[in-house]
């Protein structure tokens, strides 16, 4: 079936859909790919917004169509009317949140009445704040078919690429294929270490168990 | 049919045209369309001819020959949408029609026998195979008008005996009415339909009521399928599929069916044995899945309830085990097989954890899914392991059995079950650390996600040492070391396997015992080859053999990264081991010599130094000159040490520590060197233009003054550094105060020069708070308004401060609140408005003396009025939490003048405050934020009790009774009364969400009930000075 996208490029693109709740970071992470730039403010996308962002793979250039779609109800303009012709999809969620964990299989669900056994990305973004409640273990969703999961934060670039690689691997049907060029990125606005991630870890249930301290001691951390 | 060609251009425009500008112009356009589709009309036919209606035009469309499919799918959605949102404006009783236009559309879209014809209108041929995507739109349509329309008047005793009827009487349609079976249940709870809360909880009760009857249905549709054993085989796979969708949708409802009944279901058999097919069936895991959390569920009965299904299920899980190895078999096929096998850990992971026989074959099975070659499949078990690890360890498990000894006695018994499976796990895992073979050509990606498999694994491992003890697991790695160098060879290739273990060895470090017990750590350093291991005083292992098998390890520089961050975290051992002091010198030579090898291992190292500093520090005291040459050579690059900038901080830390242990003389002399190297830099970068410099240049060192003053924990010491130091601050504080990362850093490090100070620092606070409160004026850095905050923590009681930290607040916030004087400004400024706030609620609670009789009080009130709807989450919380802590000032509080003072403020904005918080609640702001706008309700209410109520009142009044009802409003107010007069918070978060819920229905409702309101007009009592 020809792809029903309007071929303005002469390599190949795909319609890439990205859903989840406001506020998880949808369109920061975009914004990331785009300029290098890491935005601070909060500004409820309306509607759509749509971004070609390309990779160079070492098959060729390929080029996503992004998607980036209203996360908040009222500013949800044509919500899944947006997902029509959609090839591929993140689905994105913030760890600091759980509610937005929560609300993952109904983002899901709306997206594949629409879009039919498309590749789709589990995004668990702000991975660099500290007091994480969505652990990456008890992450069990992308157990389902076309699911893939990767924890993510736009702000330090951790992952910055993997969602991309997994679904053009899979639009591609090779799995051998990778980018070879990454495109420059500003400094990351902080500096991830996952031994550190596992301290903090540690350091918060071993706090847990302790009386509560001054509750506005590491407000400026 | 001119509407219905702008239609078609519109989505062609939206979809497909490559000018932005074209493109989001369409989107308006169809937005509009979408939402001024027309009031339903009351005169309603079945051809559904209303005119010139955007609803008709959407209708027209759907039944157009020339539609191609983008616009079918969009025109079946706005009719969806149209039902879900706007069913209220249907005259009552038109809903059949409704009922039966929706009902014709869902037949045109079936699959159906050539040549027929509906015996309504218009079913065209190119709906025969049905596209099943405008078929499921429409189904969602019927399933809404179901949600609106009570049971009893839909009439046949509701939807599902409908349903049934139908179904009986045109089973051709068959694929339409599963579908609509399908989204049935799954509509319940979707918020997009404007029921409601009554209604819904009231369609939630006739659906499971009729569980059965829907569950027969299925059954029924399964039968006809086996009695058309003539239809092609793809239309009985596709209707099978559909059939058990359906089914896994009811079993999502989670309403307990008998284990009893399910274990013998048609249903049930059917998905297992679609099991077996090849590919797998997606639509049998789904319902096994369901299956299984069904069981698992609370509301099911529990496991005991469910055991008859359990028995039926797993048996037949377990017999998939032979395809995860199938190569031949699909890669989707065998995550699905992993998928059910961690959905049977997952959920019966206290049933496991009996030890029965039973129990074991599943673990027995898990384990080989955690031995399969794909680290994806592998690793969905391994939240199995840590949730059985929990339930045996965790004493909650067993406080069922009374006795500290039968306690006791049953989780030794459990823990002794489950050794050897821990021990095989243990081994499973720790291949996959193992660097590959051309790891070197790895992609930076692929590097790095090697390495998040690496922690994973490193979690299992901990997981493993709680049931296994860290000593043993320790054993364990041990003699996997000892053979994988009793291989012979050599080669660059050999290390691979020892580094994998000393990783393995470096992750449960924390569960190996630091106190001697049975067998004694001791640590062999090997000089020559720059590795340490443990090894055991205990009678198998001989000294002689380790040391002839370290002979043969090479020098790599993965391997040495890995010794250093294994001699960092066994630096309790170090500490307690009795040759400690002995020991010392060769560990530092080890990981001097990782400096040097790369940037990775010297990260590894720095961060080893500070483990060792930490913890072996008083052993440490006499080295401090050694240290500070080795940190010397280290952040000047010299003898080829590759520590980066950010890792030179560990170093620091770890003398700060070392210092902190020396006396004090001894401490302020090593303080002062140290202080010294992070200076001068900065002198020489003053002499030249400050202004032009790379904040990277200045942040560097001033980085290490925050971490000196930070770790050296002499107050007097650190009080005499910044003070001497305070000069150079001040002129980088007057260069560059425009630079948000060099003034963060500045004041990091002030701030870290306070809190170890304390009172010693009391001569230089004046000037620093002069130098922020004079910047702020002029580049308002929010890390100006967060060191004001740690300041006032620390002096805020202190009456000699009293007169420069009120200066202090005052300008700050007077500053503040000329900025930040409408929402657009709070939007545009969120980092501020965050730090504003939290400064604001340290004032109340470290000097409210000064700040609550302060001219800015009133000011900065209003100010966070007019912040209140500001959608930032972390600036929306500090704002929020500031009022709440107002309305709370009792609890910390007990001045009277404060408390009158306070009334004064905000009573004159009660009204106000109240009305923009049911504005907040009714859609002004995110409904994730409920809680914490519930919670400022709460506290207002609290404090003013019936006064607050009337306001409440005052604001519900104002929205309009089609929005909210009478009733709901009581509803609403009572609860907000109740809260007045001590209930808890939990139950006003119910109500809210209700009210919330009713007023955010439908966009209709929600501009209306916003309108009514006006969050954003404030009324504010005094302008905003």
């Amino acid at each position: 079936m020809a792809l029903p996208n309007q071929q303005t490029v002469d390599y190949p693109s795909f319609k890439l859909v990205i859903v989840g709740d406001g506020g998880t970071g949808k369109t920061t992470f975009v914004k990331r790919h785009l300029t290098g730039e890491f935005e601070k403010k909060y500004e409820p996308t309306i509607g759509v917004e749509v971004h070609p962002l390309d990779f160079f793979t070492n098959c060729g250039k390929i080029r996503f169509y992004c998607w980036d779609t209203a996360g908040q109800e009222k500013f949800g303009g044509l919500r899944d009317g947006y997902y029509i012709h959609g090839q591929c999809a993140v689905i994105m969620f913030d760890v600091t949140a759980r509610l937005t964990y929560k609300n993952v299989p109904t983002w899901h669900r709306d997206l594949c009445r629409v879009c039919e056994n498309i590749p789709i990305v589990l995004c668990g973004n702000k991975v660099d704040v500290k007091n994480r409640q969505v652990k990456a273990k008890q992450v069990t969703f992308h157990r389902k078919k076309n699911l893939q999961y990767y924890e993510i934060s736009a702000k330090s670039n951790y992952n910055f690429e993997k969602p991309f690689l997994y679904l053009a691997r899979k639009l591609a049907g090779d799995q051998n294929l990778h980018f070879v060029e990454s495109p420059a990125l500003a400094p990351p606005e902080v500096h991830i270490d996952v031994a550190e991630q596992q301290r903090n870890e540690a350091d918060l249930i071993a706090a847990a168990a302790q009386p509560l301290p001054d509750d506005d001691d590491d407000a400026f951390e | 049919m001119e509407h219905e060609n702008a239609v078609k251009e519109a989505l062609n425009a939206l979809y497909h045209h490559p000018d932005d500008t074209v493109r989001a112009q369409a989107d308006r356009w169809l937005q509009n369309f979408q939402g001024t589709l027309d009031a339903w009309q009351a005169s309603y036919s079945s051809h559904l001819c209303l005119g010139s209606s955007n609803f008709s035009v959407a209708d027209n469309l759907l039944h157009d020959s020339s539609s191609n499919l983008e616009t079918l799918i969009f025109c079946s959605q706005t009719l969806r949408s149209k039902v879900q949102r706007d069913f209220e404006e249907l005259p009552p009783g038109a809903f059949q029609k409704l009922r039966e236009s929706l009902t014709v559309s869902l037949y045109s879209t079936c699959f159906t026998t050539p040549g027929y014809s509906c015996r309504q209108h218009t079913l065209l041929k190119k709906f025969h195979k049905g596209p099943p995507k405008v078929r499921t739109q429409i189904s969602i349509a019927v399933a809404a008008l179901a949600v609106h329309v009570p049971a009893a008047d839909w009439g046949d005793a509701g939807i599902v005996s409908w349903l049934r009827d139908e179904m009986n009487m045109h089973p051709e349609y068959v694929p339409g009415f599963l579908e609509l079976l399908t989204v049935l249940p799954e509509e319940t709870f979707n918020y997009k339909i404007a029921a409601r809360p009554d209604r819904r909880r009231q369609f939630e009760n006739e659906l499971t009521s009729q569980m059965e009857a829907a569950l027969s249905i299925l059954t029924a549709c399964l039968n006809i399928i086996e009695l058309k054993e003539q239809v092609r085989a793809y239309l009985l796979f596709f209707s099978y599929r559909v059939v058990l969708e359906a089914f896994a949708s009811w079993l999502r409802l989670r309403h307990g069916i008998p284990g009893a009944v399910l274990a013998c279901h048609p249903l049930v058999h059917a998905a297992l044995s679609s099991l077996n097919c090849d590919p797998l069936s997606d639509a049998s895991v789904n319902v096994i899945s369901e299956l299984i959390h069904h069981t698992a569920s609370p509301s099911s009965g529990g496991i005991s309830a469910q055991t008859p299904l359990i028995q039926v299920i797993v048996p037949q899980i377990l017999s998939l085990k032979a395809h995860l190895r199938d190569s031949s078999k699909d890669e989707e096929d065998v995550k699905a097989i992993g998928r059910l096998f961690a959905d049977v850990g997952d959920s019966y992971v206290e049933l496991i954890a009996t030890g029965s026989d039973e129990s074991m074959v599943i673990v027995h099975a898990l384990l080989e899914v955690t031995a399969h070659p794909e680290f994806d499949i592998a690793s969905m078990t391994f939240n199995f392991w840590h949730s059985l690890q929990l339930t045996l360890t965790k004493r909650d498990s067993y406080i069922s059995l009374g006795s500290e000894a039968s306690i006791e006695a049953e989780r030794n018994r459990r823990q002794h079950v489950f050794r050897p499976a821990y021990e095989n796990l243990v081994s499973l895992v720790g291949f996959r650390v193992q660097y590959p073979e051309d790891y070197q050509d790895l992609s930076y990606e692929d590097l790095k996600e090697f390495k998040q498999t690496r922690y994973a694994v490193a979690d299992v491992l901990t997981d493993a040492a709680s049931i296994l003890g860290g000593d043993t697991t320790l054993k364990i790695l041990y003699m996997k070391l000892l053979e994988a160098n009793a291989q012979p060879g050599n080669g660059f290739q050999e290390w691979r396997p020892a580094e994998a273990i000393l990783f393995c060895i470096w992750a449960i470090s924390n569960y190996v015992s630091v106190v001697e017990a049975e067998v004694m750590p001791q640590v062999c350093i090997m000089d020559s080859f720059c590795m340490c291991i443990f090894i055991y005083r205990a009678a198998t292992i001989s000294f002689v053999t380790v040391m002839a098998l370290l002979q043969n390890l090479p020098q790599q520089a993965q391997l040495l990264q890995t010794a250093c961050l294994l001699v960092g975290a066994y630096s309790k051992w170090l500490n307690a081991a009795p040759a400690s002091v002995s020991i010392l010198p060769s560990i530092i030579r080890i990981l001097m010599s990782g400096m040097g090898a790369s940037e990775d291992c010297a990260a590894a190292a720095a961060l080893a130094f500070r483990h060792i500093c930490d913890d072996c520090r008083k052993n440490l005291c006499g080295y401090f000159e050694d240290l500070f040459t080795i940190y010397c050579m280290a952040i000047n690059g010299g003898s080829g040490y590759k520590v980066s900038a950010e890792d030179s901080l560990n170093l620091v830390e770890a003398l700060g520590m070392v210092v902190t242990e020396l006396p004090l003389d001894q401490a302020r002399s090593a303080l002062e060197k140290l202080c010294l190297l992070a200076a001068s830099p900065l002198e020489e970068a003053a002499k030249e233009d400050l202004d032009k410099k790379h904040a990277r240049e200045l942040t560097v060192h001033i980085d290490r003054f925050a971490f000196l003053f930070r770790y050296v924990n002499h107050p007097e010491a650190v009080a005499a550094e910044i003070n001497k130091h305070w000069a150079i601050f001040r002129v980088i504080f007057d260069a560059r105060p425009w630079d948000m990362r060099t003034m963060e850093a500045l004041c990091r490090a002030c701030k870290y020069a306070v809190r170890t100070s304390g009172r010693y620092i009391i001569n230089t606070i004046g000037e620093m708070l002069a130098k922020i409160q004079f910047h702020y004026q002029h580049h308002h850095q929010p890390c100006f308004l967060y060191l004001s905050s740690e300041v006032i923590k620390i002096f805020g009681s202190d009456p000699s401060c009293a007169d420069y930290l009120k200066n202090l607040i005052e300008t700050l916030f007077a500053h503040t609140t000329c900025l930040m004087t409408s929402i657009k400004e709070v939007t545009a400024r969120p980092d501020i408005a965050d730090d504003c706030f939290l400064l604001a609620s340290r004032c109340l609670r470290y000097c409210p003396h000064l700040f609550i009789p302060s001219p800015i009080f009133s000011p900065i009130v209003d100010c966070a009025i007019i912040g209140m709807t500001v959608q930032h989450r972390e600036a929306c919380h500090s704002i929020l939490t500031f009022l709440s802590d107002i309305f709370d000032l009792e609890k910390s509080v007990n001045e009277e003048q404060f408390k009158r003072i306070r009334d004064n403020v905000i009573i004159p904005r009660g009204a106000t405050i109240t009305r923009i918080l049911i504005s907040s609640l009714a859609g002004a702001l995110p409904s994730s934020r409920l809680d914490t706008v519930t919670y400022a309700l709460l506290a207002l209410t609290r404090t003013y009790g019936l006064q607050a109520v009337g306001w409440a009142k005052a604001t519900v009044s104002l929205i309009p009774r089609t929005a909210v009802t009478e009733t709901e409003s009581a509803k609403f107010l009572q609860g907000l009364s109740d809260a007045a007069y001590g209930a808890d918070v939990n139950s006003l978060i119910g109500h809210a969400e209700e009210l919330s819920d009713v007023c955010r229905r439908n966009r209709t409702v929600q501009e209306l009930v916003q309108a009514a309101l006006k969050p954003l007009e404030l009324n504010l009592v005094a302008p905003v000075s």
